[in-house]
């Protein structure tokens, strides 16, 4: 068995609109020399280059048994849309026989993934993973994580304006290869805490920049129907006259409505594990629902603008 | 907007006004966060009435979260919502069209610290992540001239936080211990000024950003006092004339005054949050009072009230 264990947050970048692809480089230039790859369609999305940070820390399993894991996690950084900005970490569990840390040379020469000395407890790490309080982070990847989103968001090239506020999400995943899981199997849980955390059983590895990508795609989507949900609940439906709730409405129309492309840029794997979640919990569903909401909304504004008082709400 | 609430002296209101400007600003429709960054003694827990953090929760408070040595494992400072988890039941009532009302609480074996590069990065990290969420994150620091405000200068003068505004309220009572105590911790010898400067803040810039809230205040001309003799109403009159001198030449005069807020029955007996309930309903707390947090939360946010900052 093989396991994969990863983070992606998500958050609106901190730039008043969506910034052109120039700028979009030199914001997510992690690492000296290295290019960020940058492509227009379906939709504008740019990935920076993978950076690494070594670990040599106590990996704990749900039972509370314990084994040191010595090695690099891999990062990166995404933007979506020229708006939505995402960092990913990701490490790759090995066992090793034995109980003894090798030279770094040897690390290195394996990047992204994290040696276990001794006996591991593979479903068992999946879950401490999975489960942990958001205080705490499996070898410190949520920090790693946090880090990149911190040493984006305050790149010179951005304007410092967010366009809405919204809480940055952060997803947790686990891919467990098992050689005798039959379809691949992928389940999709939001904690009361906030947290989102998924859990996928493949056969075949495949490798890791199409997990990623599946991850992150579902983590931008997860995201975009989060922050709109929270523009719609500020707006104060049915509180304010609708031509404010209008107004309010805004950064959605503006920022959100038109970055929904689930799966757009996934590989065949990916668009079978999003078809898998699409029939429960549905964010396609839920995410149509709430646009034709705002349009509502947005319509029933312009037909009411006719009439004097709601006029001198909007223009006031 | 990071909003920094200090005071010189210990005991002048600052937490339960700071709670009471979150709560009225979340009531009307602001998104706000209350971080209790009085280590030693980190009581919002017990105003916003969370059972079990009022004096700071045991694990992942924000002492924790800033000075945890174990660097690995640090994820997320713990985070309470107000509006579920309050004792009050008039709190669990969120009313429709107001805003997130999160409380960061400290931590119970807390204390204060020195200077630290780590927890200064995290503290960054910190307020930008928040400042992200929130439209408004008020920061309860503790009294006196601390490493927490020293900390929280070096954060704000971050490249990071560059377009974060940031705003400063200075509590202090209205007396002639308070008044001088208030104007040393901005203007004097290792006061927020001077600490701030030393940080990388300009000093114009910064001093236009901290502005003093009056607290526990008597008004001479109020009805509550309506039962005083013509004499003594006189010899009060003259006690505020005096202060008000004394407050011009700390520079804590009017220009620099964003809120003055009443003696209130209520707030004099236990530290709590004043619901409209208590006004209305109940009649045991004044509406001056919470007139007077309506107004500094309002005020907070109106730029023109903070020229230069
Ligand atoms: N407007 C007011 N009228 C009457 N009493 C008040 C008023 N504001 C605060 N108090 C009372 O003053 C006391 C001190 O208030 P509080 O704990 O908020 O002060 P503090 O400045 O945060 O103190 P510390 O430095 O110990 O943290 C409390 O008992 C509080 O209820
Ligand atoms: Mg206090």
């Amino acid at each position: 068995m093989v396991l994969v264990l990863g983070e992606v947050q998500t958050t609106a970048l901190r730039h008043s609109g969506g910034i052109p692809q120039g700028f979009a480089e030199a914001a997510l230039a992690l690492t000296a020399g290295e290019r960020v790859r940058v492509s227009e369609r379906p939709i504008s999305y740019a990935v920076s280059p993978r950076t690494y940070t070594g670990v040599d820390c106590t990996i704990e399993a749900r039972s509370g048994a314990k084994v040191r894991g010595v090695g690099t996690l891999m990062g990166r950084a995404s933007l979506t849309g020229g708006r939505v900005l995402q960092c990913s970490v990701v490490a790759r569990l090995e066992p090793v026989p034995g109980g003894h840390r090798r030279a770094w040379s040897h690390y290195l020469a394996r990047l992204g993934v994290v040696e276990t000395l001794g006996r591991t407890d593979i479903p068992g790490t999946a879950a401490a993973h999975l489960s942990a309080d958001r205080s705490v982070s499996t070898m410190g990847m949520g920090a790693f994580c946090g880090g990149l989103v911190g040493r984006i968001q305050k790149s010179p090239v951005l304007d410092q304006q967010l366009p809405l506020r919204v809480r940055r999400t952060v997803l947790r995943w686990a891919a467990v290869v098992n050689e005798d899981a039959e379809d691949p199997k992928v389940l999709f849980t939001v904690r009361e805490d906030g947290l989102r955390e998924i859990k996928l059983e493949l056969a075949a590895p495949g490798a890791i920049d199409g997990l990623l990508d599946l991850f992150e795609d579902l983590a931008l989507h997860d995201w975009l129907l989060t922050a709109l949900l929270s523009v719609i609940e500020q707006s104060r439906i049915g509180v304010e006259q609708p031509a404010q709730s209008v107004v309010r409405l805004r950064p959605a129309v503006d920022h959100l409505l038109h970055l929904w492309m689930p799966a757009a840029r996934l590989d065949e794997f990916g668009q079978s594990a999003w078809k898998a979640l699409e029939s429960r919990p549905g964010l396609t569903r839920q995410w149509d629902a709430s646009v034709k909401r705002i349009r509502d909304q947005m319509a029933m504004a312009a037909a009411l603008v006719d009439r004097q008082p709601e006029r001198a709400q909007l223009f006031r | 907007m990071l909003v920094f609430a200090a005071s010189d002296k210990g005991g002048t209101g600052r937490s339960v006004t700071s709670c009471n400007v979150v709560y009225r600003s979340a009531l009307a429709g602001s998104n706000v966060c209350y971080l209790d960054f009085d280590f030693g003694s980190p009581t919002a827990g017990s105003i916003f009435q969370i059972t079990d953090a009022a004096r700071g929760v045991r694990k992942g408070g924000l002492h924790s979260y800033l000075l945890d040595t174990n660097v690995a494992p640090t994820g997320e400072a713990k985070r309470i919502d107000v509006w579920s988890r309050s004792a009050r039941a008039s709190l669990r009532q969120r009313p429709p069209g107001s805003g997130k009302l999160m409380l960061f609480p400290g931590d119970e074996d807390g204390g204060e610290f020195g200077p630290d590069k780590e927890a200064l990065r995290r503290c960054v990290h910190l307020f930008q992540a928040l400042d992200e969420e929130f439209d408004m994150c008020l920061i309860d620091l503790s009294a006196g001239r601390s490493y927490a405000t020293q900390l929280v200068l070096e954060a704000t003068a971050d490249p990071a936080l560059r377009g974060v505004t940031a705003r400063w309220l200075v509590f202090h009572r209205w007396t002639r211990q308070h008044i001088p105590a208030a104007g040393g911790l901005v203007y004097g010898p290792n006061g927020i000024l001077e600490v701030g400067v030393d940080a990388g803040h300009d000093r114009e810039r910064l001093r236009a950003a901290i502005k003093f809230v009056r607290t526990a205040v008597v008004d001479p001309d109020s009805v509550e006092l309506s039962g005083l003799r013509p004499a003594q109403v006189a010899w009060l009159r003259d006690c505020d004339e005096d202060l008000r001198n004394l407050a011009a030449t700390w520079q804590v005069g009017r220009s620099a005054v964003i809120g003055t807020v009443p003696l209130d029955p209520v707030l004099q007996w236990r530290e709590q949050l004043i619901s409209d309930d208590d006004v209305v309903a109940r009649d045991i707390a004044n509406s001056s009072t919470v007139e007077a947090f309506g107004e500094l939360s309002r005020r907070l946010a109106v730029d023109d009230d903070w020229i230069g900052a």
